[in-house]
């Protein structure tokens, strides 16, 4: 509980710094909106020339890309800091939270907080709420239940990918790319699973589990596969916590210090 | 209580060839050579000392400092601060002690100090009574409220580095490390840290662990000196028995006429001179035991080898001494 308090303080104390900034603080919060709306578009455009992608039509695919807006929105409004791993290192970051009596991943996760993330969850919230509106999806409790529930696993899910892949290149010493390639697989997440070879499937249900932020509730709400399906979920959750805690260990146990 | 045994630090430096192809080949074979940054340290700090821990730069300084914060992983040895491992209990640790590192800040960049300050009072736990009376006692020697509402990226480097003491201090640790506080601060800067820093030594009986190439500051805050030098200790004194050791000699300066490079180290062989250096090209010092020669015997012997201008004697200074304790060391090496 303390943890979530003194996280949720830090990234107030943030937002008022971003505040400072105000016009900085209103374009990055559109820009958020902009930037997802260009993906909106790219999608329409798509489906006036394809009437379906391996069976599923536009709005069952544009829940897919809420899902994905909805969990970069999280990962870019509250755990901007998981990001960069490796440059805070050599800023000396890492060596002050180090002497802090707190957790190390709470003051990463705390240390940025972005507003155009608002912008982006928002984007993507609407788009899934707009999509199951015209799909008429029948709602039932344990929907909405299941609903919540794959937003709140799915942005943890995100940010637990960016965190592992940052600690990654940090365990590397900086090698360049590794976070970017792993940040561009999240594309594959916008689309059915179904359309990829059995390998990235296996992949993306797993190693870099954007499906099981996307795909695997999306089958779940709409009707495409039966309820216990939806344990994808939970069970990809816990192997990329396991492995993001694996990685990040093993970079700060060949943490150096940033010298002098 | 600080107590450190057999304290070993070795980094592993890549060694990469030069070239497109040497960061192939390093990328592939992935050599490394080992540099020992600190080896086989021992020393122990009571309760409420201040101690100066001082070397030429990669000395081993920072690397110690950075083991007895719970930073770096020692290679081998054994750190107990406070009864506590550092490394392996770092938030117990953490809880202890407070760090200032002179070259970055412990703020929030972007937020008012004012607001820095709540958010270290919570992560530590500080109680409402304890918080405002520091605060109280800050505000008094660094005038913090004239600064407390912005943020640290508007401070100058002197109302930022006040701010980052302050913030080490809010939760009254037990044990402070300081490293370069004053590096790079103007003279009325340095006097009210130091002034802070004595303060707590001495009201409050706070351990000091000081890291400083300003002997001002050492003079001033601490009693007692550890020297280390290309990884290993090479004093560990008490400054009043330094000077008492240091002291008897007496310093020479003389200006020559001609350039002596030799003359050094001729008159360092001779019995009864403690030192002898060229300051710059033509200015010798040298110290010598008064028991044995006078300062008119000195000038005498100097003037057989060279022509001189002039001289004057010269006070023993905490820097003389250091110094000293260097070179010594590195003969000895």
């Amino acid at each position: 509980m303390r943890t979530i308090r003194i996280f949720f303080q830090m990234t107030g104390a943030n937002l008022r710094g971003l505040m400072s900034f105000k016009t900085d603080f209103l374009v990055s919060f559109f820009a958020g909106l902009l930037s997802q709306t260009i993906g909106l578009l790219f999608l329409s455009v798509l489906f006036q020339n394809i009437p379906a992608i391996a069976g599923w039509t536009v709005y069952e695919v544009a829940i897919l890309y809420g899902y994905m807006f909805f969990g970069e929105g999280i990962l870019t409004l509250f755990f901007q800091g998981t990001n960069g791993l490796w440059h805070q290192v050599r800023l000396g970051d890492i060596d002050r939270y180090m002497t802090r009596p707190i957790s190390l991943e709470l003051q990463i996760c705390g240390r940025q907080t972005n507003l155009a993330g608002a912008g982006t969850a928002l984007t993507g919230l609407a788009v899934m709420l707009y999509s199951f509106g015209k799909l008429q999806i029948s709602w039932n409790l344990w929907k909405a239940i299941l609903f919540v529930v794959s937003l709140i696993l799915g942005a943890g899910i995100r940010v637990d990918i960016n965190f592992a892949s940052s600690a990654l290149a940090m365990l590397l010493e900086g090698a360049g790319g590794i976070k970017g390639a792993i940040e561009r697989v999240q594309e594959m997440g916008k689309y059915p699973l179904d359309i990829y070879p059995k390998v990235f499937r296996i992949i993306l249900l797993t190693l870099i589990p954007y499906a099981a932020i996307s795909y695997v509730p999306a089958v779940v709400l709409l009707g495409r596969a039966p309820y216990p399906y939806f344990l994808l979920l939970p069970a990809a959750t816990l192997l990329i916590i396991g492995l993001r805690k694996w990685i990040f260990a093993k970079a700060m146990e060949r943490y150096e210090g940033a010298g002098n | 209580m600080i107590s450190v045994r057999k304290l070993t630090k070795e980094f592993k430096i890549p060694v990469k060839p030069p070239g497109m192809k040497g960061a192939i080949r390093h990328l592939i074979r992935g050599e490394y050579k080992v540099k020992v940054a600190v080896e086989s340290v021992d020393f122990s700090i009571e309760q409420g000392e201040a101690v100066a821990y001082i070397g030429p730069n990669g000395a081993g300084k920072s690397t110690t400092i950075k083991m007895l914060t719970g930073i770096l992983k020692p290679t081998s040895g054994e750190i107990l601060v406070n009864g506590i491992d550092p490394q392996r209990h770092r938030i117990q640790n953490a809880k202890n002690i407070g760090v200032v590192f002179g070259q970055r800040t412990q703020l929030w960049w972007d937020i008012p100090v004012e607001e820095s300050f709540a958010l270290l009072k919570n992560i530590y736990e500080v109680p409402d009574a304890v918080y405002n009376e520091n605060l109280k006692l800050f505000n008094e020697i660094f005038g913090l409220s004239e600064f407390i509402g912005r943020s640290a990226r508007k401070l100058s480097l002197g109302q930022r580095m006040r701010a980052d003491l302050a913030a080490a201090l809010l939760h009254n640790p037990s044990t402070v490390f300081l490293d370069e506080p004053t590096i790079g601060l103007d003279i009325g800067t340095k006097e009210a840290m130091r002034e802070l820093i004595q303060r707590i030594n001495r009201e409050k009986g706070v351990t000091i662990i000081l890291t400083s190439h300003d002997l001002k500051d050492v003079e001033d805050i601490c009693r007692r000196i550890i020297v280390i030098d290309g990884g290993r200790i090479i004093c560990d004194k008490e400054i009043s028995q330094l000077t008492k050791e240091y002291a008897m000699d007496r310093g020479l300066q003389i200006t020559l006429l001609d350039m002596q490079k030799e003359l050094p180290a001729r008159l360092l062989g001779q019995e009864g001179i403690s030192y002898a250096a060229m300051e710059d090209a033509h200015t010798l010092e040298i110290h010598f035991k008064p028991e044995m020669y006078t300062a008119f015997e000195i000038v005498e012997e100097v003037n057989k080898y060279a022509r001189i201008q002039d001289f004057r004697l010269r006070e023993p200074s905490i820097e003389r001494m250091i110094e000293k304790i260097y070179r010594s060391g590195e003969q000895s090496a």
